[in-house]
């Protein structure tokens, strides 16, 4: 069990935490924009930083001020760290300090075939492979990941994730997990905490995360989101209604204060479209573009009488699609449970 | 664009032929039979074996003093790097004759130093470590700066990923570090020992004897002319080639690689 407590590092006008986190057995995925202090974090926790405060706990083992060599956290950086003047053997071998039997990391990772070859000569999966491979044979209690398969095309990195995710289900040990990429994620994590600012302002299980982003940035980075500013009214049979200019829509949302303006999200693939449609929560909107976007079209909307644009997503095949042309009248329904209140943070 | 490159060839090729040409006509110059006798003279050798042996040393030393403070200005950054490294540069810009002025006064038979040292039966001066004192002070800038070029160019991630997989720092650098930096390392120690075989200027004020092969071209030169002068020139155009041959065979055993040039 990995514990931070209150940790905090300052870097010029950046600030990571205050910060409390648990990491059991599992891999906790941190994801976040660019700029959120993932990586910090991960270099506070390695060592490669110093922390300005709190306390890092491995067990109950206080680690925060043991060199990085004293820490048993292995890290494996967003870029290439392999030792260009070693082969794979023996950049496998330099890690292996306790001189253990090291054939089941090579067995795990596949790369037997690879041992003796320069690392230059290796491609950016095998790359990716040995690092991991590594980063393992030197017996860590914490493997910190950062972004370890980003510079790898598509299919590779599908490939490579899911057998990664395998392989540190059956090590079981604390992996803290970074990326920006929400895909991987919701393929690798265990929990996903969603950094923001240098804080974690979210964390829990995927789905928990997807379904029901807290902020601005956790709707953001978890998916596609229509953020709109509302103002909650009285209260309507399960939730309160939010009212959007004159229109109101009732929610499963309750415990906020009338007349107070909130943030909604609303995630495209949750709004309904149709030619025809009336009730609860339905709108008038009009098509302004229809976008292909692969395995569904993305139809950007003006809704009567508000100034925001929305997007839905609409399937290919679905008969709703059926004239969705640039500028045709549609009805627009916001389903009372896709609804969420989010802060602005 | 062909002519662009056109252009760059032709003034490239002029320095080119303008660095080859002297050493050419140098070896062309005289070469008749009196050359080879001349050039096993006990003088020669005597003046090749004080030049080598002491080019080595002082080679050596700047490599042991040098490495671990360029090694410091790779990796740390505080208020007055600047300031350390324009002391570094200073024995570049100083003129060799005023760097054998300034030794003078600091290791000089009336100094402190001096005294100490004579006292104790060393001389600081007129000596072989008056020739290696000054040749430190003129050549071990070149290994300070290129050493940290090099080390500048190792990725500081590579030395993270090694001690988060256990090692310390002192076995990071052995092993990490310094092989992926020992390019430039031998690059430095290459210009070094060039530049320590033919350093006059300073060393001549330091110690006239016992005599460099640069002294003992000079003393040659306003004695006999060229012609005494040419064996001992040939001898030290050779010896320092073959120097740095041999240190760039060296460094490509250590880098496995390219030779560092």
């Amino acid at each position: 069990m990995l514990r931070i407590k209150s940790i905090v590092k300052s870097i010029g006008d950046f600030t990571l935490g205050p910060m409390e986190l648990k990491v059991g057995n599992e891999i906790l995925v941190i994801l976040g924009p660019s700029g959120s202090g993932k990586t910090t974090l991960l270099n506070v926790i390695a060592g490669v930083l110093q922390r300005d405060g709190g306390e890092i706990l491995m067990g109950e083992i206080d680690i925060s001020e043991e060199p990085i060599e004293n820490r048993s956290t292995a890290i494996v950086f967003q870029d290439d760290t392999l030792f260009p003047h070693m082969t794979v053997r023996e950049n496998i071998m330099y890690a292996n300090v306790e001189g253990e039997n090291i054939s089941k990391v090579i067995d795990i990772f596949g790369i037997e075939k690879i041992l003796d070859r320069s690392t230059d000569t290796l491609s950016g999966g095998e790359k990716n492979r040995v690092e991991l491979a590594r980063a393992m044979a030197s017996k860590p209690k914490i493997l910190l990941l950062d972004e370890p398969l980003s510079s790898l095309d598509y299919p590779v990195r599908k490939k490579l994730s899911t057998d990664l995710r395998k392989i540190l289900k059956r090590i079981g040990i604390p992996v803290i997990y970074v990326t920006h990429d929400r895909d991987i994620a919701w393929e690798m994590g265990d929990r996903i905490a969603i950094m923001s600012g240098g804080k974690i302002c979210q964390i829990g299980t995927p789905k928990s995360v997807f379904k029901n982003p807290k902020t601005v940035v956790a709707a953001e980075i978890t998916g596609e989101s229509n953020i709109i500013k509302m103002v909650v009214g009285q209260n309507g049979k399960r939730g309160h209604i939010v009212e959007w200019g004159d229109y109101k829509l009732e929610t499963q949302v309750d415990g906020l204060k009338s007349g107070r303006e909130v943030q909604v999200c609303i995630r495209p693939e949750d709004i309904v479209l149709r030619k025809q449609g009336e009730g609860k929560n339905w709108v008038k909107g009009e098509v302004i573009e229809k976008i292909f976007k692969g395995h569904r079209y993305a139809v950007e909307l003006n809704i009567e009488g508000v100034r925001d644009q929305i997007r839905a997503y609409v399937s290919l095949n679905g008969n709703e699609i059926v004239n969705l042309e640039d500028g045709i009248p549609v009805r627009v329904c916001f389903p009372e449970e896709s609804i969420k209140i989010i802060s602005n943070e | 664009m062909k002519s662009k490159t056109s252009t760059i060839g032709i003034l490239g090729g002029i320095l080119m032929i303008y660095y080859i040409a002297p050493v050419v006509s140098l070896l062309f110059w005289k070469a008749d039979g009196t050359i080879v006798p001349s050039i096993i003279s006990e003088e020669v050798i005597s003046a090749m074996i004080t030049s080598v042996g002491t080019s080595i040393g002082s080679v050596l030393i700047s490599c042991v003093l040098g490495i671990p403070l360029a090694y410091f200005l790779s990796r740390t950054e505080f208020r007055w790097k600047n300031i350390v490294l324009f002391i570094v540069f200073l024995p570049l810009v100083l003129p060799p004759i005023v760097s054998g002025m300034v030794l003078l006064t600091l290791f000089g038979p009336g100094s402190i130093l001096g005294s100490l040292a004579m006292v104790s039966g060393v001389s600081l001066t007129q000596s072989l470590v008056g020739i290696i004192l000054a040749q430190v002070f003129v050549v071990s800038p070149f290994v300070v700066i290129a050493a940290k070029v090099g080390f500048d160019a190792v990725n500081e991630r590579l030395e993270y990923a090694s001690r988060a997989l256990g090692r310390t720092k002192i076995e990071t650098f052995w092993k990490i570090t310094l092989p992926l930096s020992m390019r430039g390392i031998i690059a430095g120690m290459m210009l070094a020992f060039a530049r320590a075989m033919g350093e006059f200027g300073a060393t001549i004020m330091m110690a006239y004897y016992p005599r460099t092969m640069p002294t003992q071209i000079w003393v040659s030169f306003i004695t006999g002319g060229i012609e005494k002068a040419f064996p001992m020139a040939i001898v030290l155009l050779g010896s320092s080639v073959v120097v740095i041959l041999l240190i760039s065979l060296l460094g490509q055993e250590v880098r496995g690689g390219r030779a560092p040039y």
